[in-house]
């Protein structure tokens, strides 16, 4: 080995890259060879200035610049997901009110309370709420006052504010074999 | 060179980083920005020689610090982080690059490093380490993208072999081989440069 020229090791030998019987090896080469001495002079030196290269030209307002970035592009998709959340829980809430008020209304209309589901043969003789009118006003309707005892008025505002549906009942009781639907007539 | 060479696994400094690495995988929001204050000098500074340009370099370390809040459930524990981290980091620059087309982006210019020393005093010195420095970037730049990456995790950012491997993802004989490679020819575009420089000027 120390006879031939080691410049293929050289790269590695100079970062201490090699084990240990190829370093010895070129040791002893180094000790007898001028030129590879030369060499191995040249990459130290060129090694040297590699470790003094320029420190990167970062400065505060770059790292500072690069965290909020990076902030911001980590907690924008979990910004995202309450928002969305909220939305939808807002189209929940809406879906509700839709689903809701019909039933409320229903509960209103049933007032005064109905007893549970009779037999059909005293049916009749039951309190029954049946429709008076419906009033489909273009214009915020006047207000009417409930129409005496048993009276219930029932307002839906539909989607159009120039539309509200105004459902007056009232209970009375049916003459005897009179079927609640040609209760109708009577309006 | 940086805060990870003055202070090596197992010292304070590793332990820190250790620590805030364990509570960023636990999901600690504070902990991120810890490890970003932490290590995003090396982060940019990798970037910054391998694509040797500063924007560029920027947007790297976005792209890095994204890709391990994405991540970080895929680091083990034990394993070097640094290493871990320097393989995103070189993994983010190589994509760059790549989207940037054939080309790896054109270095920083240089000529304006002349003026950064204005103290007349070092003037000669001062202007000789740029000189050197201009130089040492030129021979970067003339290296392959992955001759360029091992020499500046190994020998700029001083990781050892081994973690240069990881963070390539080749074996150690592979690094071996590239930075055997990149020395000598920094050597030579050194050597060359040097010769004829001093050989142009009166």
């Amino acid at each position: 080995m120390s006879s031939r020229h080691v410049t293929d090791l050289l790269p590695l030998w100079i970062e201490g890259d090699l084990d240990a019987r190829e370093s010895r090896a070129v040791d002893a080469h180094l000790a007898a060879c001028g030129r590879c001495r030369t060499e191995a002079g040249a990459l130290r030196e060129s090694q040297a200035w590699l470790k003094s290269a320029a420190p990167p030209p970062f400065s505060v307002e770059d790292r500072d610049e690069l965290r909020q970035a990076v902030l911001v592009r980590i907690q924008a998709p979990e910004r995202r997901v309450p928002k969305v959340g909220w939305i939808a829980s807002l189209a929940a809430a809406a879906l509700l009110i839709v689903f809701l008020r019909p039933h409320r209304a229903t509960a209103i209309a049933a007032l005064p309370p109905a007893p549970p589901l009779p037999a059909p043969r005293s049916f009749a003789l039951l309190p029954v709420v049946k429709p008076l009118r419906t009033v489909r006003h273009t214009l915020p309707p006047p207000l009417e006052p409930a129409a005496g005892p048993g009276a219930s008025r029932i307002e839906i505002q539909t989607s159009n504010p120039q539309i509200r549906i105004i459902w007056l009942a009232r209970a009375t009781v049916q003459p005897e074999g009179s079927s609640p639907h040609s209760s109708q007539e009577d309006l | 060179m940086g805060e990870w060479s003055a202070a090596p696994s197992g010292t304070s400094g590793g332990e820190l980083l250790d620590d805030v690495v364990l509570r960023v995988r636990e999901g600690d929001p504070r902990a991120f920005e810890e490890l970003m204050a932490l290590t995003d000098l090396k982060v940019l500074g990798v970037a910054w020689r391998i694509l040797g340009d500063r924007d560029l370099a920027k947007d790297a370390a976005q792209e890095v610090y994204l890709r391990i809040h994405r991540s970080i459930g895929g680091y083990r524990p034990g394993e070097s982080f640094r290493a871990w981290m320097h393989r995103i980091t070189v993994n983010a620059c190589f994509d760059l690059a790549r989207k940037r087309g054939p080309r790896m982006a054109s270095f920083d210019d240089l000529d304006g490093l002349d003026h950064a020393h204005p103290g007349a005093e070092h003037a000669d010195e001062a202007l000789l380490m740029d000189q050197r420095r201009a130089l040492v970037r030129r021979a970067l730049q003339s290296l392959s993208p992955a001759e360029r990456a091992a020499l500046v995790l190994r020998d700029m950012e001083g990781l050892s072999t081994e973690e240069t491997a990881k963070a390539l993802g080749v074996r150690p004989a592979t690094v071996r081989s590239q930075i055997s490679n990149a020395r000598a020819k920094v050597q030579a575009f050194c050597a060359r440069l040097t010769r004829a420089s001093s050989g142009g000027r009166p």
